[in-house]
């Protein structure tokens, strides 16, 4: 990188010639700065840190201990990248923020993907973590509902964004039971539990990996009864991270990388749930106790599928295709493309680094 | 023999007046703390005001932190929401054209609810601090302009031909007849205004945030923390009414200097 | 309201007038279906420095159009007006007006609102207090320099507007109606109190009124005018000794002057009795 001082004489009008010696200082002047700019941008270079962020779907909660683990013990770093979490208040806005370039990962259950690539979204899975989302239905002790057949005359509460529920034809498809037969009501998010637990409803749906530990310590784990739903079939996609099409396509190597470091992340957190949950703590304001939050990652844990040979993050044919099959079921998604236009597991990012 | 008129009654205890919104403030409390229990409605419903106040009191530094935050983006929405105001203002009320033009699109902007614009804000502007700002000015524009335009519209002819026979200049009838005659009409805005700004960075938070009281509503509500939720309530609310009673004084104190 | 007691040093000082040369001036109005209504006839008139004029008419003649336009408030249609040398483009410099209704800033105390005129027209403001607080001395108002306008009764704030002109020493003073609002009592005084104070300054006043009795009271000269579209029907000369106390209202000279201009107006149709 070369800098020229051009002769003032000839870019300053002759109204302001500049005497000799003072030309000669500025020429100095230059030189000094351009070595050490020069020098500068060299060690830059050497350093070679990528600023990425990366946006999840909503506030902070145990399930995404494996990326603040994979920041905290220099995962990232060790991967040349300088990482960035932060929170979000939807998965669609965090497929939004990708799309805008705001962001260059988006953390968010897989399905939303999923809905928003059928739509259109120029987007890909690249790293699949819970094929089947975590979900069970929550009802009362006094009145539970633990199979398909309980929910017969009862009253399930919805709200937008409630992945168990909003699916529930699933779960009526596969285990035989009439839709119709019990009754559906649209609530706001924050009402679902009040409503729950004040009667108005009978179940609603939430996350192992998150909801429930919390519940369980405010109310007794003998408070509630479950229906687990993966288990009676309903297998939508779960803990994901979502890149641009363009961002892929620009920048694979730094996508393979971000991988790379997800995914130790995450073998660190399987081995040691309480450990990545005191991690998790350290970035986190927030009255849960370590018990709570180790519960989540646990239950987290316990929904990583990863198929036998292959890496941590691998994304399952197969989970894409239960998810679009539940997607069109619930008449979420209009048009279904080819299953490989969902996804990349050939970021090349599987083999380590040489 | 006792004084039956009324209104000499009322001068003759103006404590009473002066305490009466504080009385019947903490009977509302008393009442909310007293028939929660006796209803048996939980605190995940309903927490009672001691429960909330406890709260505050044990997460102060939490909630005086996202007290901050958020009184730091309301402070900016409402400045740049009257950094817009007044000029605008001012063009609507020196040029029927831009009057004109203008004002429909206020309108259709007032119109359109924030909550509604606010995931597009973000899209297009991130997650920083920038929407929150955006859309608690936006929330705060309508009442700020029609305050200023009213005020100025509502001056007599005849005083503004009172400064012209004294050979004013327009800048001087703004300076000393306009403006000082708008006060009220323009700090009326403001009042309104800023409670607007409030609820705007509250929105804002609600889409875009990691710390703010809305965003500590939030999360406390995705815990199953109503009594969190409550209390971050209620932080904003006092807020609001510092803020309103801020500019209150500011309009005693103009007023008298003008 | 007894005078106060003058010490001194308190009266005002003499102002020169400014002579007013009005030639052919009209106003044309257009409506709001864009039809035009003349509501003056082109005037022809001469005011000599010093003199008090009076305009009365019926409504509508157009009387107040042509106190405006001499204060260059409104723009002539036609013709021209002079005030002294210039042309009257915009309101003359050395010229105040008097409204109807007082205009007082509710804002300033009557003191800053007598010097408003003072501190627009960019002057030392320090210079014009002591003349603010003569003339305040004059209409009896000393005791009432901190107070606001809506402290004062109307007749009081009027007060406060006379001497808000005058604090300007104007050469020329304008007054539309002063007194049209004020009670029957009220008016008198202030009629005194006007020519009280004009005695001492003596600049060239044009006072507009409905009240032909005043007219006939207060000026050098009345100038009658049709109803609308104005013009000139009669301009009188009043030859009345000065200084004029209340009492020379039943003199036969005052009643016959009162009389001829109420004969013009019954030419005109107005004040008719069946």
């Amino acid at each position: 990188m070369t800098l020229e001082c051009v002769d003032m004489e000839d870019v300053m009008p002759s109204a302001y010639k500049i005497a000799a010696p003072t030309r000669r200082i500025y020429a100095i002047a230059c030189l000094i700065l351009a070595s050490v700019g020069f020098c500068g941008v060299a060690a830059a270079q050497t350093k070679q840190l990528t600023p990425v962020s990366i946006r999840f779907s909503w506030k902070l909660k145990g399930e995404f201990a494996p990326l603040y683990v994979a920041m905290d013990k220099g995962y990232f770093a060790a991967e040349g990248i300088d990482i960035k979490l932060g929170e979000g208040s939807s998965s669609q806005a965090a497929l939004g923020s990708i799309v805008q370039g705001q962001d260059q990962g988006a953390w968010i259950p897989g399905v939303y993907a999923i809905q928003a690539i059928s739509n259109g979204l120029p987007v890909k899975v690249v790293g699949l973590y819970n094929a089947a989302a975590p979900n069970v239905l929550l009802s009362r002790a006094n009145n539970p509902i633990t199979k398909p057949g309980d929910l017969v005359g009862k009253t399930l509460g919805h709200s937008i964004g409630d992945v168990g529920t909003t699916f529930i034809g699933v779960i009526c498809r596969k285990n035989k039971i009439d839709c119709t037969s019990f009754k559906k009501v649209t609530l706001a998010a924050p009402a679902r539990v009040p409503a729950l637990v004040n009667g108005q409803v009978d179940a609603i749906s939430v996350y192992t990996s998150n909801d429930v530990p919390i519940l369980e310590e405010k109310f007794g784990a003998k408070a509630f009864a479950y229906l687990d739903l993966p288990k009676y079939g309903q297998r939508v996609m779960g803990a994901s991270l979502i890149v641009s099409d363009a961002y892929l396509a620009q920048n694979p190597e730094t996508v393979a990388r971000m991988l790379r470091a997800i995914g130790k992340g995450f073998d660190d957190t399987i081995k040691d749930p309480a450990a990545a949950a005191k991690i998790m703590l350290k970035h986190w304001e927030t009255p849960l106790s370590l018990e709570v939050v180790t519960k989540q990652v646990e239950a987290l844990n316990a929904a990583v599928e990863t198929p036998a040979g292959k890496p941590m993050g691998w994304v399952d044919p197969q989970a894409v295709e239960d998810t679009l099959d539940a997607l069109q079921e619930a008449n979420e998604i209009k048009g279904r493309k080819e299953t490989k236009e969902y996804m990349d597991n050939d970021v090349g990012r599987r083999a380590p680094p040489s | 023999m006792r004084d039956l008129d009324p209104d000499l009654a009322r001068k003759r205890h103006p404590a009473f007046g002066r305490a009466s919104p504080w009385v019947f403030g903490l009977l509302l409390v008393l009442i909310w703390q007293v028939a929660v229990p006796l209803a048996h409605v939980s605190e995940l419903t309903l927490p009672t005001p001691w429960q909330i106040v406890s709260r505050i009191r044990i997460d102060y530094r939490i909630l005086a932190r996202d007290a901050s935050v958020t009184f730091l983006e309301v402070l900016l929405g409402f400045a740049v929401a009257i950094a817009v105001a007044v000029p605008l203002a001012l063009a609507i009320f020196y040029s029927s054209i831009m009057e004109r033009t203008f004002y429909p699109v206020l309108i259709a902007l007032q119109t359109v609810p924030k909550v509604a614009l606010a995931p597009l804000l973000v899209l297009w502007l991130g997650f920083g601090f920038a929407p929150k700002i955006v859309i608690g000015s936006l929330t705060a524009f309508f009442p700020i302009v029609i305050g200023i335009v009213v005020g100025l519209e509502m001056l007599e002819d005849e005083m503004v031909r009172l400064m012209k026979s004294m050979g004013a200049s327009e800048w001087q009838t703004f300076f000393k007849l306009r403006l000082p005659a708008a006060l009220p009409n323009i700090f009326g805005g403001f009042k309104i205004g800023i409670g607007l700004a409030v609820i705007g960075s509250i929105i804002g938070e609600y889409v875009a945030s990691e710390s703010g009281l809305g965003y500590r509503q939030l999360t406390a509500n995705a815990q199953f923390d109503s009594t969190m939720s409550f209390a971050a309530l209620v932080v904003i609310s006092v807020m609001g009414v510092v803020m309103f009673y801020a500019i209150h004084a500011l309009e005693r104190t103009v007023t008298r200097l003008r | 309201m007894a005078a106060s007691k003058e010490t001194s040093g308190s009266a005002l000082a003499k102002i020169h007038g400014t002579p007013i040369a009005v030639r052919g001036a009209s106003k044309t109005y257009a409506t709001r279906s864009g039809e035009a209504v003349r509501a003056l006839d082109p005037i022809d008139c001469d005011v000599a420095s010093g003199e008090f004029i009076s305009i009365v008419g019926p409504s509508g003649c157009g009387k107040s159009t042509l106190l405006l336009m001499i204060g260059g408030l409104l723009r002539c249609s036609q013709g021209s007006i002079q005030v002294g040398d210039a042309l009257v483009t915009h309101p003359h410099p050395n010229s105040a007006a008097v409204f109807q209704r007082d205009l007082l800033l509710k804002w300033r105390n009557v003191l800053d609102n007598i010097l408003l005129p003072v501190e627009i027209k960019k002057w030392k403001v320090a210079d014009y207090v002591g003349r603010a607080e003569r003339l305040m001395a004059q209409v009896g108002l000393q005791d009432f320099k901190s107070k606001f306008p809506d402290e004062l009764s109307g007749g009081m704030r009027q007060r406060v507007a006379i001497c808000r002109a005058l604090v300007q020493e104007p050469r020329l003073l304008l007054m539309d109606e002063p007194f049209g609002a004020l009670d029957a009592l009220t008016r008198e005084q202030m009629s005194v109190d006007l020519l009280k104070l004009w005695q001492q300054v003596k600049n060239t006043v044009i006072f507009v009124t409905h009240s032909v009795d005043e007219a006939v009271f207060l000026s050098d000269r009345v100038i009658v005018m049709t109803p609308r579209p104005g013009r000139v029907d009669l301009d009188l000369k009043i030859d009345l000794p000065r200084p004029r106390k209340l009492s020379i209202r039943s003199s036969p000279e005052f009643l016959s002057y009162v009389t001829t201009i109420r004969k013009a107006f019954e030419a005109r149709g107005i004040l008719v009795e069946e």
